[in-house]
């Protein structure tokens, strides 16, 4: 930055984080931030709390369909590579069976299902997420070390639409959190 | 202890039953008796075993005893597989398999009046035929274990087995509920393991005596863990089904959330998977074998009507149930699951006739429509007797056990931070 002979000391804001003492207030929190027409915001804690996903307005995402068509795709490449093997290329006849024995695919087909399932489902995950990705803002958040013990806390992010550095400040107050902190970028 | 909307369901249902029971056992016995004078099948030099009103009035009976034989056994192992391992899903129909575990006294009054007959009088299993079993080396050689007597004395020592530790656990259910001693939550917990594996290797005999001797010339190691599998798929969506009626009062209200829904469609889901695997798994090895002592058992099953049967199971018993099973909304409805749970319960009747009925001489090649429709009525009526001794034990405790703390943490821990 400094080679453009531009100065900028006041660093870029990521978001407000407020910090709650239990999970019924975090989850409490979350609501009320997506009543009040927060969309970009997420919250931590050290364990999963059930329907806090849902109180972010956490949406179902594209694995499930992914980790389909991954399968998909390994089942018809299991039975392809065998095909093209025992059918087309080297056709042998083995006790008088015909040649597409197709029980003596599936094995194979069921194998490369699920190989390839469970490397869309990883990889998919992996790739929406953004990861892998070494650092992130919200571990500049005051204290968030304790999302890993005993600490509950919701982000609400500079890029929300109503974002607000005062009114926010303000709606995250009146949630009652143990504390609100700016997180720089 | 049961709420008065509860009460009357179970009172309406029961009513209900009663009228199955009568109606499909008469059903039964009138056609059977008819279907056997008048279609029976005479002893050949070929085929020496004899279709007559006996074996009519046999074959579905024991078909619908081996159906709803699981709803006891398979209970129990439910329970134990509950103190083994615990969870949140098996803690709410805790109660319904406990009563289910209950009626074992009842399968092993009408096996003695179904099953022990069967052997002694009639020619259902084969190696009970002398012509039979001259025709047949293999099944002479297997005499030490298929023979009336050892049938016999297996058969009272697999109840032994099951009505031991139906006495155990729900002796010790009933006094943790009087008394909140919580040793005896550590011998409940000891138990399971040892129960759990002697039930594996129960059923697994009792499946070869009760229905793989069916068809005598053949064997399959693998059939044991079918019976289980089909079992838990049974007695999963019978929970699933008492639970739907049940849960809108205290106290399972409380304590039933979308998880709970979420894990018994999962615990269907793999029980689906699991069956397809154990029943794909045993044609594979043997259509590759293709040995004549074992290709036998899928001749029979071969021929035009029984071929669209196959295919049908193969897509509607694993295809369909395990494409609706995996999509999560379909778990998490108690609506949508309970439909889910109807069709897979009363689909498993196709399965038991094509694993049972093409193994009778006048099963092979084709279905057989009258004993079809036999197995059917048959299945209604025992089913019938059994909902309502089900009922009658559901009604006797809490719906929930009372001083269990595990219980309370496991529903704590599954359903954390719920509002």
């Amino acid at each position: 930055m400094s080679d453009h002979g531009h100065h900028d000391d006041t660093p870029k804001t990521y978001g407000l984080i407020a910090e709650f003492d239990t999970p019924d207030e975090l989850l409490h929190a979350a609501e009320s931030a997506y009543k009040a027409g927060y969309r970009t915001m997420d919250a931590y804690s050290p364990f999963p709390i059930h329907g806090l996903s849902e109180a972010i307005g956490f949406k179902k995402t594209a694995v499930s369909l992914i980790t389909l068509l991954a399968g998909l795709t390994g089942a018809a490449t299991g039975f392809g590579m065998q095909y093209i093997a025992m059918v087309l290329h080297y056709p042998y006849d083995i006790g008088g069976k015909p040649f597409l024995s197709w029980p003596s695919f599936m094995p194979i087909t069921f194998e490369l299902t699920i190989l390839f399932g469970a490397f869309g489902a990883f990889l998919s995950m992996f790739a929406l997420n953004g990861l892998p990705r070494p650092n992130h803002p919200i571990f500049n958040a005051k204290r968030f070390e304790r999302a890993s013990s005993d600490g509950f806390f919701l982000c609400i992010e500079a890029e929300d639409g109503q974002f607000d550095m005062d009114k926010t400040r303000a709606f995250l107050e009146a949630q009652k959190p143990v504390e609100v902190s700016e997180v720089h970028a | 202890m049961l709420s008065d909307t509860q009460m009357s369901w179970i009172s309406k249902t029961q009513s209900k039953a009663r009228m199955y029971a009568v109606a499909g056992l008469l059903v039964t016995l009138v056609v059977a008796i008819i279907a056997g004078a008048f279609f029976g099948l005479a002893p050949t030099d070929d085929q020496p075993l004899a279709v007559g009103v006996k074996e009519k009035i046999f074959q579905p009976l024991m078909v619908a005893w081996l159906f709803w034989l699981g709803m006891g056994i398979c209970s129990l192992a439910v329970v134990m597989l509950h103190h083994l391992c615990g969870g949140a899903w098996s803690y709410t129909i805790q109660r319904f398999v406990e009563a289910g575990s209950r009626t074992i006294p009842f399968f092993f009054i009408t096996g003695i009046v179904i099953m022990l007959p069967a052997v002694y009088f009639t020619d259902i299993y084969p190696w009970t035929n002398e012509a039979y079993v001259h025709q047949y080396h293999i099944v002479a050689e297997k005499a030490a274990f298929l023979n009336p007597s050892t049938y016999t004395i297996a058969y009272f020592i697999y109840f032994t087995i099951w009505m031991l530790f139906m006495w155990l656990y729900n002796g010790w259910s009933k006094r943790l509920d009087e008394t909140a001693d919580d040793r005896i939550i550590g011998k409940m917990k000891f138990w399971a393991g040892p129960g759990l594996v002697l039930y594996v290797l129960s059923v697994t005999m009792a499946a070869t005596h009760f229905a793989m001797s069916l068809e005598p010339v053949w064997f399959s190691t693998i059939y044991g863990a079918w019976l289980i599998s089909s079992y838990a798929l049974s007695v999963v969506s019978f929970s699933v089904i008492v639970l739907s009626y049940l849960m809108n009062e205290s106290p399972i209200k409380e304590k039933v959330t979308t998880r709970t829904f979420h894990h018994l469609g999962n615990f269907l889901l793999g029980f689906t998977i699991f069956w397809s695997y154990v029943s794909f798994s045993q044609f594979l090895l043997i259509w590759n074998a293709n040995l004549p002592e074992e290709i036998g058992f899928y001749l029979h099953r071969e021929g035009s009507s029984l071929t669209v049967m196959t295919v049908f199971l193969c897509a509607f018993h694993w295809f369909v149930p395990m494409m609706i099973l995996l999509i999560r909304k379909n778990k998490t409805s108690i609506v949508t699951l309970r439909k889910i749970a109807y069709y897979v319960f009363f689909v498993r009747i196709l399965d038991l006739y094509w694993n049972t009925v093409p193994s009778f001489p006048d099963g092979h090649y084709a279905v057989n429509w009258t004993t079809l429709f036999l197995v059917i009525t048959a299945i209604l009526g025992l089913g019938g007797v059994w909902v309502f001794l089900f009922l009658n034990e559901l009604k006797k405790r809490p719906l929930l056990p009372v001083n269990d703390p595990r219980g309370e943490l496991m529903f704590l821990k599954d359903a954390h931070g719920h509002a």
